[in-house]
């Protein structure tokens, strides 16, 4: 491994969504940049920023989650007026809506193909088929209220977590849901990279960690406080996990994973608010209570290098690098959002 | 060491239960459409139907989840943390939220949402628990219903509704059953959930300090006497002759009182407390009596007693006995008569409930040690925490300038400094314990085990 020096230039303020940035996300092609606010409305910013930006409606009256298709044209929404909707891009039109099937919506996934859309709402689970224009099986229930999904980086397989565990099958192909039972509540669920673990940040402030193919699974506690993020770095090797003022980093390699490691601590000036790992290079950016970005080399060895301080913004709510891992958005309680471009130059 | 507090800009969130049909939908569209300027958010139960357009009313199914902290009573509200945490993320954020909870709902996961989870205790406040009570009805689930149990001992505010419907005697003797259960509670007796709105919202129930010191009457339902009377007393060396009784020795409290009614009488028997509070440093066998802080334990023996009463400064004073004067034909005598009470009292020890929900207030003078202190509190809630459903003390601690307020829901328990002591202020705590199967003498006795002597 060589040494880097990352250059973060100036920071772009590229636009305020108004309230709270519930969900920030790049498209796929890296031409767009959504933001949600928690009042509702969705921005669309193009880039590089040459042409208008786009405010979507969304949801009244709040936003919860987006996620863009493969095609970097469709962008999915959920919300609290209880409904599904496929918004195109830059036409800005609404292409369909469905109604999600319960008030509280937590999360909507685009698969990696960009055939299937899973949504949960409440207590149930939904996977549409889009190009088909119908759901797979009827809704999945679960015992509580889906706190959290995602599809699995590659295939068809689809992870829950709710209070019990996490719940792992493929949509569709009439086999039953696996589980990962744990009696625990999490809050957040992260699949790594190669789908070998995944981690769930639990209320108990606690993470919990599963192999994905024998169920074997560690708990890791000490935290001091809620954890507030969780982060796979891109070769699954570590994990990133936030809370209180400590970035704890925990190495996975090996066959028995984290179990019986210490992770290694870096200290932030703030309460740690959000964790991005870059998708292909080793870099964790870390966004922090007092409106701090801090960008940690591989190896994670020395000092976070300052990338810069919004102080007048509030504390850093969402962080998602471009497909490029050029470009670092980042978005604040306040409802800005900035952009940092990161070049790498190699010495 | 500072003592003054910062501004607290937590939202403050109210919690209402009360049994289906007692009005809980009724108070909610009252508070809403007499505070109709404020943004107030309001969590409704999933049969909830608030019949008002409101800037946010969020459905949600009660969702109780055991915390994985080896505490089976440290339950929590998963939707509400979803939900809450939602909300306060807002930019104008809401001035109030109101929280209610479906008629068979245990108020206590809903409380201890907001201590267990620090995102939650960063933004939000839990200013009171409101119980509403169907007078017509409550009495047919009073005695076996846990739900409607718990309601009343989580409450800080008690409406009890209805009241159009039941006769006045009937009334009283519920308000009477539901202060033994809740000693702390304020109740309120309405129609149609009708009252002044700052009744229910922003009474600092969580914030005792405040709380306790107002209605320091109820904290002491049972008294460690059985009598008391005011007594008209010239300066000067009285007698005060006894008699063998039923019991070998009687404890006994003189104070001076100021009038010679009820009023009068009351404010002597709180004195009383307190000096029988000092159990610690009793006077057996006195040379003389006189009025003041001590507690004297005379002995009776097999034979007649005569005691030196010595007074200096004529007036009225206050005699509170541990037992009845009656069974040891105790008497106050002036010059060999016989002194004639003023006004007098018997207090009755109730031990009466025990599985029944019930509150113990104690008051004890001097102060306390704190490792002693908050070392017994935790066994104590580590092994009586599923029965004792809230505890509450404004508490004095040796050494320190300001009280100490503590505040329990079940296991869970905070210190916190309060107001700070007057130069001239004596000091004292109170205390009080809200559940199932409360040992008043035990709880008693530890407390005074953590006193700082």
């Amino acid at each position: 491994m060589s040494a880097s020096r990352l250059n973060p230039g100036v920071p772009i303020r590229i636009g305020s969504v108004g309230d709270y940035v519930q969900d920030l996300r790049w498209s796929p092609d890296g031409r767009f940049l959504a933001a949600a606010s928690i009042s509702g409305p969705i921005s669309v910013f193009p880039h590089p920023a040459e042409e208008p930006i786009i405010v979507l409606p969304g949801h009244a009256p709040g936003t919860q989650t987006i996620d863009w298709h493969p095609d970097s044209r469709r962008l999915v929404s959920g919300g609290q007026d209880a409904r599904i909707r496929l918004w195109q891009v830059p036409e800005s039109t609404q292409l369909d809506a469905w109604p999600a099937g319960a008030d509280w919506i937590e999360r909507v996934a685009w698969n990696r193909d960009g055939e299937r859309l899973a949504w949960s709402a409440g207590r149930t689970l939904h996977v549409r088929d889009i190009a088909r224009g119908c759901y797979v099986e009827t809704p999945y229930d679960f015992p509580s209220t889906v706190a959290d999904l995602d599809w699995a980086p590659r295939g068809r397989r689809l992870a829950a977590s709710a209070y019990g565990g996490v719940w792992i099958w493929r949509p569709g192909e009439g086999k039953e849901r696996r589980l990962l039972g744990w009696k625990g509540s999490s809050h957040l669920m992260r699949w790594s990279p190669d789908a070998r673990f995944i981690a769930t940040a639990d209320q108990d402030m606690t993470v919990h960690f599963w192999f994905t193919d024998s169920g074997v699974d560690l708990r890791m506690s000490g935290f001091p406080g809620k954890i507030r993020d969780l982060a796979w770095e891109s070769s699954s090797r570590y994990l990133a996990t936030a809370s209180g003022e400590m970035l704890a980093v925990w190495d996975c390699s090996g066959p028995t994973g984290p179990e019986g490691r210490t992770p290694i601590m870096l200290p932030g000036p703030a309460a740690v608010t959000r964790l991005a790992y870059a998708h292909a290079q080793p870099h964790l950016a870390t966004g922090y209570k007092d409106g701090s970005v801090l960008l940690w080399p591989p190896g994670l060895h020395s000092v976070g290098q300052r990338l810069a301080t919004f102080s007048d913004a509030g504390a850093i709510v969402q962080l998602d690098w471009s497909p490029d891992d050029h470009h670092l958005a980042v978005g604040t309680e306040q409802g800005e959002v900035f952009l940092l471009n990161i070049k790498e130059s190699r010495r | 060491m500072t003592t003054a507090k910062p501004a607290d800009h937590r939202v403050p969130v109210t919690i209402l239960t009360g049994f289906l049909g007692s009005g809980k939908t009724t108070l909610l569209n009252r508070i809403l459409s007499e505070e109709h300027g404020k943004r107030i958010a309001v969590i409704e139960n999933e049969f909830g139907e608030v019949g008002i357009d409101q800037d946010l009313v969020i459905r949600s199914d009660e969702e109780i989840f055991e915390m994985n902290n080896g505490c089976i009573c440290c339950t929590v509200r998963g939707d509400l943390i979803r939900i809450l945490g939602n909300l306060m993320k807002r930019r104008d954020k809401f001035d109030y939220v109101l929280i209610e909870t479906t008629g068979m709902a245990d108020p206590g996961p809903v409380a201890q949402t907001f201590s267990m989870d620090d995102e939650m205790a960063e933004s939000l406040r839990l200013d009171g628990v409101v119980t509403l009570v169907d007078a017509c009805h409550v009495i047919q689930h009073i005695d076996d219903s846990e739900e409607v149990q718990k309601q009343i001992a989580f409450a800080d505010v008690v409406l009890l509704n209805k009241t159009d419907l039941v006769k006045p005697e009937a009334l009283d003797a519920l308000e009477a059953h539901l202060r033994r259960m809740n000693a702390q509670a304020a109740i309120h007796r309405t129609v149609q959930a009708d009252l002044p709105v700052d009744k229910v919202l922003h009474v600092g129930g969580f914030n005792i300090d405040r709380a306790l010191e107002l209605d320091p009457k109820f904290l002491e339902p049972e008294y460690p006497f059985e009598w008391g009377g005011l007594l008209e007393l010239p300066a000067g060396t009285h007698a005060l002759t006894m008699e063998p009784g039923p019991d070998p020795a009687i404890q006994l409290a003189l104070v001076s009182a100021e009038g010679s009614d009820a009023a009068a009488l009351a404010a002597a028997r709180e004195q009383a407390v307190l000096v029988y509070g000092r159990r610690h440093e009793i006077v057996a066998a006195p040379v003389a009596i006189q009025p003041g802080h001590d507690l004297y334990e005379l002995e009776v023996g097999g034979m007649q007693r005569r005691y030196t009463l010595q007074i200096d400064e004529s007036g009225i004073y206050g005699l509170f006995t541990q037992h009845h004067p009656d069974e040891f034909n105790l008497k106050v005598r002036i010059g060999g008569a016989a002194v004639t009470p003023l006004i007098q009292a018997e207090y009755k020890p109730d031990h009466e409930h025990d599985d029944e929900v019930s509150s113990v207030g104690i008051r004890l003078a001097g102060a306390f040690s704190m490792p002693r202190l908050q070392r017994w509190i935790q066994n104590l809630l580590a092994t009586q925490g599923p029965d004792i459903f809230r505890s509450k003390g404004v508490l004095s601690v040796r050494e320190l300038p300001h009280r100490i307020v503590f505040q329990g829901v079940h296991m869970l328990f905070t210190f916190r400094p309060g107001r700070p002591w007057g130069m001239e202020e004596e000091r004292e705590s109170t205390m009080v314990f809200i559940g199932r199967n409360l040992d008043r003498r035990a709880l008693t006795d530890g407390l005074h085990a953590c006193l700082d002597l």
